[in-house]
């Protein structure tokens, strides 16, 4: 992983959160890619993509967001994304239709509160 | 980045000259110590290495000057004995004054004086010690002392003269093997070989030899890399020998001799003999006469038996012959040339074959259609890279127009080849005239099959002249831009859906849009758009301003774009971009357009 990207895991009353900061390329990818669905086996139930601290995201970004969405469908859980409207990456995820098939929050209490 | 190190009151700095090497004078590059003044060449080491080496400097001095410090020590040392003399009256302690003396002189001075020094020694300290004492006479105990002491003077002096043959070669082995380690340095630093080459011929000079030449040869001609010469005035005259040294532009015998038999040529001396004179004597001879050089080296750049060219080097009168360990060396450094060439060489095979593909991946030039104008650009993320960006503009059988531009995700040749795969694939498909959201939905499955199942995010629309109409379907491809004649500008956000290869079902739908006549449709990739520390909007906002900035043609959109979105910063991700205007010079008059909606049109 490169310096600008950082994965954090936390466990909020049995909800997995993965938290991204930093910028998701294809220097990055596999890293966070293998960090992320660490998290996601780590402990059945849902699970929150917080991409609040996400500066950047190309379409390696998007490709991880995908796989990680297939693999939530295919097992039948629940998925939510955390990014602001106001964040730089959610055009990016509106481009894609990611956000037609895995629903975006913008903030944490508010996924949390859906949940 | 040419290789050099400035030496700068003993600190090496490394020093970028920038990109032009031609006329780039490297005299100030090459390492300035010379092998056969090999004090120097310590000091440097030692300065490389941040070693101190504590001052000792052994000067390599012609014999006359030699046997000057001989008399003047023996000189010296007569007097202080003569002096010392008189306080102490047994001449025998006074002896072992002479050995320091004797050893100073032959380890700073050299050989000759050296054996000067024991030999006036000897003489002085017999006539000075015991002669007037035993008034001519020989005693018993000077028949003993005088011999015991001629002999471990002679011990003392022959010893310290080896010590010093050892540490002048020793000095000359760590110049050569520091030089070699610096050539393959230069060598490593980049693909272009013969910038590498060239610093390599500038670091042999004065380091190794006076001059030196490399030459490469290449479809069976010889042509030189490099002729330098430590004296500035005398690089023409080694230029012009070179040149009528005979078939120097071709094989000339005793080259090919080197070049094909890969071994090394080692002219010890060129002798002044007028004698019978082949070729390569009178080469020699020329050499000796206009340059003065004395002894050559010639060894092949050769690796695994595939002969590259050859480096030739001369040394003048004043400096040694080239000797067996030279001729390794030589040997070591034509070999890590060679090594550099052929990488070099490889690299630019593949590069040339990887770029051979890109532009026979991407359209050659755009088929010519009527009420047409097209202008297409694409640039890879590495110069001379491939990538997995591309764009289409297929003419449909309906006298429709068919326009792509895809991404595959991920770079280089994986990226390239599905590229390749895809791009024939969506050719095939709406060729058979089918609605772009048929033609993404073959592709998905198709791509869903293919052992390098990758995400590819594609826009396809199906443009009809006729009635300036666009169907359209977008798999997570940023938003197309129309351009109208009157400058204002609508992104296509419809037919949205998820990028191709994913693993989440899709269900493509087609969106119908209209334009307004003339209008530029200018498709893009995401690399001329994300910009880390910009949003996408903020570049989407930018877009359409250079957009409007001036005329819609194709070209000069093509060029506005290029000139403001993707010159001036380095480009992390390929970028291709395609501009079409539909002319509606191409609706006959006869014909009114039956779906051209004016209120509806364009702009929303």
């Amino acid at each position: 992983m490169n310096v600008w990207g950082a994965v954090e895991t936390e466990s909020l009353d049995g909800v997995q959160v993965v938290h991204i900061s930093g910028e998701i390329d294809i220097s990055n990818e596999k890293a966070v890619n293998a960090r992320v669905m660490e998290a996601a086996s780590a402990a059945p139930g849902p699970m929150l993509i917080d991409l609040s601290g996400t500066r950047y995201l190309d379409s390696a970004g998007v490709r991880i967001l995908f796989d990680v969405a297939a693999h939530f469908r295919a097992a039948q859980r629940l998925l939510k994304v955390i990014a602001p409207e106001s964040a730089t990456i959610r055009r990016v995820l509106t481009i894609t239709r990611f956000d037609e098939h895995v629903p975006i929050y913008n903030s944490l209490a508010e996924a949390l509160a859906t949940l | 980045m040419c290789y050099c190190w400035a030496w700068d009151k003993g600190d090496a700095i490394p020093h970028d000259h920038g990109k032009v090497h031609q006329g780039h004078n490297h005299q100030h590059c090459a390492p300035q110590f010379d092998l056969d003044t090999p004090a120097r060449g310590l000091d440097l080491i030692v300065n490389k290495n941040t070693r101190r080496r504590t001052g000792i400097v052994l000067p390599d001095l012609s014999v006359p000057v030699q046997l000057a410090i001989a008399l003047g020590a023996s000189g010296g040392m007569l007097l202080i004995v003569a002096a010392l003399r008189i306080s102490f009256p047994d001449p025998v302690g006074l002896l072992f004054i002479y050995l320091p003396v004797i050893a100073a002189a032959a380890y700073f001075g050299g050989a000759a004086a050296g054996l000067a020094t024991t030999l006036l020694s000897i003489v002085s300290a017999e006539l000075l010690l015991f002669a007037p004492s035993f008034s001519f006479g020989l005693a018993r105990k000077d028949l003993i002392v005088m011999p015991l002491f001629s002999f471990v003077a002679l011990i003392t002096v022959l010893a310290v003269i080896r010590l010093r043959a050892i540490e002048l070669k020793v000095g000359r082995a760590e110049g050569r093997l520091w030089l070699l380690s610096e050539a393959s340095a230069a060598l490593g630093v980049t693909f272009e070989y013969e910038t590498s080459l060239t610093d390599v011929a500038h670091m042999m000079v004065p380091a190794f030899a006076d001059w030196c030449i490399l030459e490469l040869v290449e479809d069976n001609t010889v042509r030189s890399v490099a002729i330098i010469h430590t004296d500035p005035g005398k690089v023409n005259t080694l230029e012009e020998l070179w040149r009528s040294h005979p078939g120097s532009t071709e094989f000339p015998d005793d080259y090919a001799k080197v070049i094909q038999s890969g071994q090394v040529e080692l002219v010890p001396e060129i002798s002044h003999s007028t004698g019978e004179a082949s070729a390569q004597d009178s080469w020699l001879r020329s050499l000796r006469q206009a340059i003065g050089t004395k002894t050559t080296l010639r060894v092949p750049i050769v690796d695994n038996d595939r002969v590259f060219g050859a480096i030739t080097v001369g040394r003048g009168d004043t400096k040694l012959q080239f000797d067996h360990a030279d001729h390794i060396f030589a040997e070591a450094l034509g070999h890590r040339c060679a090594v550099a060439i052929a990488l070099g060489r490889s690299y630019r095979e593949q590069r040339e074959i990887a770029g051979w593909l890109q532009r026979n991946l991407l359209p050659q030039h755009s088929p010519e259609l009527p009420g047409t104008r097209v202008s297409a650009r694409y640039f890879p993320a590495e110069a001379g890279g491939v990538g997995g960006d591309w764009y289409e503009l297929i003419p449909l059988p309906n006298g429709q127009i068919g326009l792509a531009l895809g991404d595959v995700a991920g770079r280089g040749i994986e990226a390239a080849a599905l590229m390749g795969q895809l791009r024939t694939a969506l050719v095939a498909v709406a060729l058979d005239g089918h609605p772009p959201s048929v033609v993404m939905e073959r592709l998905n499955t198709l791509l869903q099959q293919l052992p390098l199942r990758q995400m590819v995010t594609l826009v396809y629309m199906v443009v009809s002249p006729k009635t300036m109409r666009i169907r359209l379907t977008n798999a997570g491809h940023p938003p197309p831009l129309v351009v109208a004649p009157d400058g204002t500008t609508r992104y296509l956000e419809e037919g949205g859906t998820v990028p191709l290869g994913v693993k989440i079902p899709a269900a493509f739908t087609d969106a119908e849009v209209a334009i307004a006549p003339k209008s530029t449709v200018v498709l893009y990739s995401d690399g001329l758009v994300e910009r880390r520390g910009r949003s996408l909007d903020d570049s989407f906002a930018l877009l359409e301003q250079v957009a409007r900035r001036g005329p819609v043609t194709p070209e000069a959109l093509v060029n506005r774009l290029v000139a403001e979105m993707v010159t001036g910063g380095p480009v992390h991700d390929d970028v291709a971009l395609l501009a079409v205007q539909f002319e509606s010079g191409l609706l006959p008059a006869s014909q009114p357009d039956q779906h051209w909606n004016p209120s509806g049109g364009a702009e929303e």
